[in-house]
């Protein structure tokens, strides 16, 4: 036939059993891009509901035609391409969301539990446990107004009204919640670290309160960025906190962990037949403060003067970098990631306090995500050995460029990829702990974006929080799978993905 | 000899009698005064023989000079041998009064027989032909007519009637057999060879002036390159003739009568063109070229005066001149886009700064409100009204009772050290000096730990000078030209975080009362000092305020003109004072006037020193941005004009090769300007970018401020439409 189409010779393979076709090679028309391909798997499946397929050719997402992809790799039309495919994944749908005083400016997921901690610009810190998606889009679609009453926060974590409370940059939970009560690291804009055990809100009651464990004091401008590193077995907690005046320093706070629970079990005693309210000074300023939410409701006696919060002093300080330290993150135990204005990323061991491995460009960064399998044990909680597998970092940069940086490399090549949709300056990065594929990004200009990085496209925008700056993004749920963004429209909005496998 | 000066001259005298005569033998004698002496004699003689023959010649002695008788009586011999008697020999008075007796009448001498021949008419006509080079003779005819003796007619009867003989018809066997050896001559290799050696002898005759004498060289050259070095001046090239030079134009072509008398009017020099089109029915009307002798007249004064220098013909693009700039890819880091805007609704925001940290940026405007913003959110943490304050006017203590209209801000400076949060504000004729303590934490005192203070904490303990200390002792009396005051300003709005209800307002601010409104303020590099310029305060247009001291000083006695700005050097003691047209450099420690700079501009608005201190950027509100090399003397290095409306700022970055321009045309225009460690080298200016993100605002204002982050390749800029913009 004179106008005969070009062929070319595929190959399926699925990555997931249940999807499996006949891996015989197929002559496939050229002109063939992602739809047609997915058309035709479902064609040859025939499964109950049609599945949209997402395909990997030579490792890289398909995005174009078929014809288009041989002619940009150089491919001989003769040989036979392996198309990988598994299902696509879906659209985030929003699922919850929630109102809150002020800008949501730090965002944290524990994935073992699902608690999330964010941090406002009215300095407090809120706990959080999200309902598991399904609940939760019941509860979207039974309010009218879009409130979600279920969300309502299970701890607040501030100092006592009338003592000052800086605007919150960072925040993160450390380790699993014991006796109730859950351990926070919060920075602030004043440059101030404070460890807050905040007691978790019996059920149906108000949100608990927290009190101050620990202050880590040192810091010579605001803190940026927080990471917590520590299995929940083991006995150490260590934390590491970037700041505005470059350096990186590592806490270790497992010892005030342990102080502050034996203070509570010994006000508990001591209030054995009167329960009395947990509470503690920040500053040690010495006034009797009014506490709110407790427990139980009989009138409570005058409590005692809670012990000054413990001062804590930085085990180690990393310095190198010659600008504000804007993202820290742990790759297992004893390796530090951070990532600064002045360009760098930079891993420091952090038994010895020495830079191990530096990469970096020319921009700035201003948002740092490691991916998921080299974090160790998989989740913010998760301790674990020591980086294996590649460490592949993402740092998010004012113009709007995500730049993914292979840690392996050396420092001239380590640039691996550069993902270019957002508009504006990325806030905050995440890789998804259920794929060492998948990122997420968010922007000032108002959108979240989901990516898997064998593409140069996101496979999806969220632009839910309209032209609101996004100013903190995070995997949340127990399984991972939520999308978890706060921003300048003071809401906490939660996405959640289809399950789906790779 | 004298004799023969004497009787030529006699002859002469005697010869005076016609005109013509007289003539004729002037000439003879000059004929026989050119030829040799000798001869002289005998050409008298000859003119006597050719007389002699009509008449007959009696003296027989021949063609010798006269002379040889003089010393006889006789003057020769007659045909016969006898001596011919010389004839008598007439004095002076005979001669006069024979010719008064003769008359008219016309003589020659006749030398040879010594006697006065008189001339008849037909010998004076014959003189006369003879002078008119007309033959001598009156009656010879010089063209008679042909008589034909052999007719080329051939005749009816001719007077032989033999035939044509056979030889004329016939091809000459001679002839032929001559030819046939010719050709086998030429056929011949011997005659070929003659050939070639005749034509190899003549080409080796033929001189050979292609080459250059004292090119050694030029062996090794071809013939082509050999003709290449000498270069024709080919005639230049002319236009194809177009339709108005045709004999027959198309009328359009034609000039109109007020055209042609334009043409007539203009200057040969301006014509567009040479001649008048003109219409013809046909090409055989066409006159005669009359501007041809002009043409041919100016092309030899052409020719004349034109130099005779062959000229090399430039054959350069014009982009070659233009100065290589590098590629802009090269030059990153610079601000190329715009990443955030700080929104407040404060009217026209007339300036900000960067605290040195580079966390806060602070703007003020119209509406008196301090607005500090966090850089990287875009979060307004601070807004403070000061609006009420700086309508204290001479006495800014005074609590502020009533509502007045909200005094602008003019100026706000950071002090330029990052543990220093002290912010100069200048609004209505006061300067406020506030000190923002939370901006920067002050850091903590190792004593301060319950722990044991570790050796990394004490290395990382930097005691810092807190700014609220710096304000709190009380003012120092004394030198102060000027009163410093404490002033109590509304405190301010926290928008980020809460303030505790038991922390001190913020600390009392210092109020220095200026006369008039200041419109510029620059902090001393040790933030100690700073410098306002009062630009209407006469002699007390700038004053140096000493913080630790509380102390204000006008250093100059006098006005030195209407002062625009001032700036410390990064690093030398020297002051930098714009006043409208130069720059001065003091220096401070000797109080002596260092250099002055001219920046050939009407009005200067604004400068930044380069961080290295030797360069200087000045921007004026005639549109031109001026650099100034302070090393390379008084006069600019380069003049921008990228704007087209007044300049309005510059500023430079404190460790990366930008600057920035801002100007009413709402554009800021980011330039590359590198300075070079050796001196050899000048810098380097690369226009990089323009941002044009502002609105246009009243009265025509555009940009009014523009500020680099301190570390980051950031740009931030404000305008009279309420805006301020980062780019990255």
């Amino acid at each position: 036939m004179a106008g005969a189409e070009e062929q070319v010779i595929v190959r399926f393979v699925s990555e997931v059993d249940e999807y499996a076709v006949n891996d015989e090679p197929l002559e496939l028309p050229a002109r063939l891009t992602r739809y047609g391909l997915s058309e035709l798997v479902n064609h040859l499946l025939r499964p109950a509901r049609p599945v949209p397929f997402d395909f990997l050719a030579g490792g890289e997402l398909l995005r174009t035609s078929l014809r288009k992809f041989m002619q940009l790799r150089a491919l001989s039309g003769e040989a036979t391409l392996e198309l990988r495919y598994f299902p696509l994944v879906g659209e985030p749908e929003l699922t919850s969301q929630q109102e809150q005083p002020d800008w949501i400016s730090a965002l944290s997921s524990r994935l073992a539990d699902g608690l999330v901690v964010t941090g406002c610009y009215d300095g407090v810190a809120r706990v959080f446990a999200p309902p598991a998606a399904s609940a939760a889009a019941q509860a979207l679609a039974a309010n009218e107004d879009g409130h979600d009453q279920t969300g309502s926060a299970l701890c607040e974590l501030a100092p006592p009204a009338g003592a000052a409370a800086s605007a919150i940059k960072a925040a993160t939970i450390i380790g699993a919640p014991r006796e109730g009560a859950v351990f926070v690291a919060v920075g602030a804009l004043d440059g101030s670290l404070r460890l807050w055990r905040g007691r978790l809100r019996a059920e149906g009651g108000a949100a608990g309160v927290g009190v101050c464990a620990g202050v880590c004091v040192g810091h010579d401008g605001s803190v940026e960025a927080i990471a917590a590193a520590g299995s929940d077995e083991s006995e150490d907690a260590w934390l590491a906190s970037g700041s505005h005046d470059g350096a990186v320093r590592l806490w270790s706070v497992a010892a005030a962990m342990d102080a502050a629970d034996a203070a509570d079990a010994t006000a508990a005693d001591l209030a054995a037949a009167t329960p009395v309210d947990e509470g503690g000074d920040s500053l040690g300023g010495g006034k009797a403060k009014r506490r709110k939410g407790a427990a139980v409701a009989p009138p409570p006696p005058p409590p005692p003067p809670p012990p000054p919060a413990e001062r804590l002093a930085p085990r180690s300080i990393l310095r190198g970098h010659s600008q504000a330290v804007t993202g820290v993150a742990w790759a297992g135990i004893s390796l530090v990631v951070s990532a600064s204005m002045d360009g760098t990323v930079r891993s420091w061991d952090a038994a010895t306090a020495q830079s191990s491995h530096t990469v970096g460009g020319l921009k700035g960064v201003q948002a740092l995500a490691l991916s998921s399998d080299v974090r160790g044990g998989g989740g913010g909680g998760g301790g674990g050995g020591d980086a294996t597998g590649a460490l592949l970092a993402a740092t998010g940069h004012d113009n709007g460029l995500v730049q993914l940086w292979d840690a392996r490399a050396r420092p001239s090549e380590a640039a691996a990829a550069r993902l270019l949709s957002h508009t504006r300056w990325v806030s905050a990065l995440a890789f998804a702990p259920a794929s060492p594929y998948r990122l997420l990004s968010a922007s000032h200009d108002g959108c979240l974006k989901v990516w898997d990085i064998r593409g140069k496209l996101p496979l999806h925008t969220l632009g839910a929080h309209g032209a609101a700056k996004v100013l903190c993004a995070a995997w949340g749920g127990k399984d991972g799978r939520a999308i978890l963004s706060g921003g300048a429209d003071c809401r906490l909005l939660v996405h959640a993905t289809a399950h789906t496998e790779q | 000899m004298p004799t023969k000066a004497g009787g030529g001259k006699r002859r002469r005298d005697i010869a005076k009698e016609d005109g013509a005569v007289a003539e004729l033998a002037g000439e003879a004698e000059a004929a026989g005064t050119a030829a040799s002496g000798a001869a002289e004699p005998g050409a008298v003689g000859a003119a006597d023989e050719s007389d002699s023959e009509d008449d007959g010649v009696r003296n027989m002695v021949g063609d010798v000079p006269l002379e040889w008788y003089d010393e006889y009586d006789h003057i020769g011999y007659g045909l016969d041998g006898q001596r011919l008697a010389r004839p008598p020999q007439l004095d002076e008075l005979d001669a006069l009064i024979e010719r008064y007796d003769k008359g008219n009448s016309r003589t020659v001498y006749d030398a040879l027989h010594g006697e006065l021949v008189e001339l008849t008419d037909d010998d004076v006509g014959m003189i006369r032909r003879i002078q008119g080079n007309q033959y001598p003779d009156a009656n010879f005819d010089p063209y008679p007519d042909t008589v034909e003796w052999v007719s080329s007619v051939p005749e009816k009867e001719p007077l032989w009637a033999r035939p044509e003989p056979k030889s004329r018809f016939v091809p000459s066997v001679w002839e032929r057999k001559r030819i046939v050896r010719l050709v086998r001559a030429m056929r011949s290799e011997s005659y070929a060879k003659s050939q070639a050696a005749q034509a190899a002898a003549k080409e080796r005759q033929r001189p050979d002036y292609n080459y250059a004498i004292w090119d050694e060289t030029l062996e090794d050259l071809t013939r082509e390159q050999r003709r290449l070095m000498y270069k024709r001046l080919n005639a230049p090239k002319q236009p194809p003739p177009t339709n108005a030079e045709s004999y027959n134009p198309p009328a359009e072509y034609l000039l109109s009568a007020e055209e042609e008398a334009e043409w007539l009017a203009t200057d040969r020099e301006d014509r567009p063109s040479n001649f008048v089109p003109r219409k013809y029915d046909s090409l055989r009307r066409v006159p005669a070229y009359t501007n041809l002798p002009m043409e041919r007249f100016q092309r030899c004064l052409d020719l004349y005066l034109c130099p005779r220098t062959q000229r090399a013909k430039l054959d350069i693009a014009p982009e070659s001149l233009l100065p290589q700039l590098p590629d802009l890819s090269q030059l990153e880091p610079y601000p190329k886009r715009l990443s955030a805007s700080y929104a407040a609704d404060a009217g026209c925001v007339r300036t900000l700064s960067v605290h040195a940290g580079g966390q806060w940026l602070a703007t003020g405007g119209d509406d008196g409100i301090v607005r500090v913003w966090e850089v990287a959110t875009g979060r307004c943490t601070l807004s403070w009204d000061l609006g009420g304050v700086g309508g204290g006017g001479a006495t800014p203590d005074a609590a502020p009772s009533a509502p007045r209209a909200a005094e602008p801000i003019h100026r706000l400076a950071f002090a330029p050290a990052a543990d220093r949060s002290m912010l100069a504000v200048s609004i209505g004729p006061i300067v406020l000096l506030v000190a923002l303590p939370h901006l920067h934490p002050p850091a903590p005192q190792p004593a301060q730990l319950t722990r044991a203070a570790t050796a990394a904490i004490a290395s990382a303990a930097v005691p810092s000078a807190d700014a609220a200390a710096l304000l709190a002792p009380p003012a120092a009396a004394g030198a102060s030209v000027i009163a410093w005051a404490r002033c109590d300003v509304p405190p301010p709005v926290v928008l980020a975080g809460r303030q505790a209800a038991d922390e001190p307002r913020l600390p009392p601010a210092l109020s220095i009362a200026h006369a008039k409104a200041a419109k510029q303020l620059a902090w001393h590099p040790r933030c100690d000092y700073f410098a306002s310029v009062v630009p209407e305060g006469g002699a007390r247009a700038v004053l140096l305020h000493q913080i630790s001291r509380r102390v204000s000083q006008q250093p100059f006695a006098k006005s030195k003109g209407r002062i625009e700005s001032v700036l410390f050097h990064s690093t030398r003691p020297h002051l930098f004072v714009a006043t409208q047209r130069e720059v001065r450099v003091y220096d401070l420690l000797k109080q002596t006037l260092v250099k002055k700079l001219s920046a050939e501009v009407q009005w200067i608005s604004s400068m930044a020193l380069h961080p290295a201190g030797d360069n200087l950027v000045v921007g004026s509100y005639d549109k031109s941005v001026v650099w100034f090399d302070l090393d390379l003397g008084t006069r600019p290095y380069k003049a921008l004009r990228s704007h087209t409306l007044a300049v309005r700022a510059v500023a430079f970055h404190s460790s990366l090769p930008l600057f920035a321009s801002a100007s009413d045309d709402l554009g800021v225009q980011v330039f590359h300007g590198q300075v070079h460690d050796d001196l050899g080298s000048n810098a380097t200016i690369v226009p990089l970018k323009r941002l044009e993100v502002h609105a246009a605002g009243q009265a025509g204002l555009g940009v009014m401020d523009c500020a680099f982050h301190p570390q980051q390749p950031w740009l931030f800029s404000c305008g009279a439409d309420g805006a301020v913009h980062l780019y990255t």
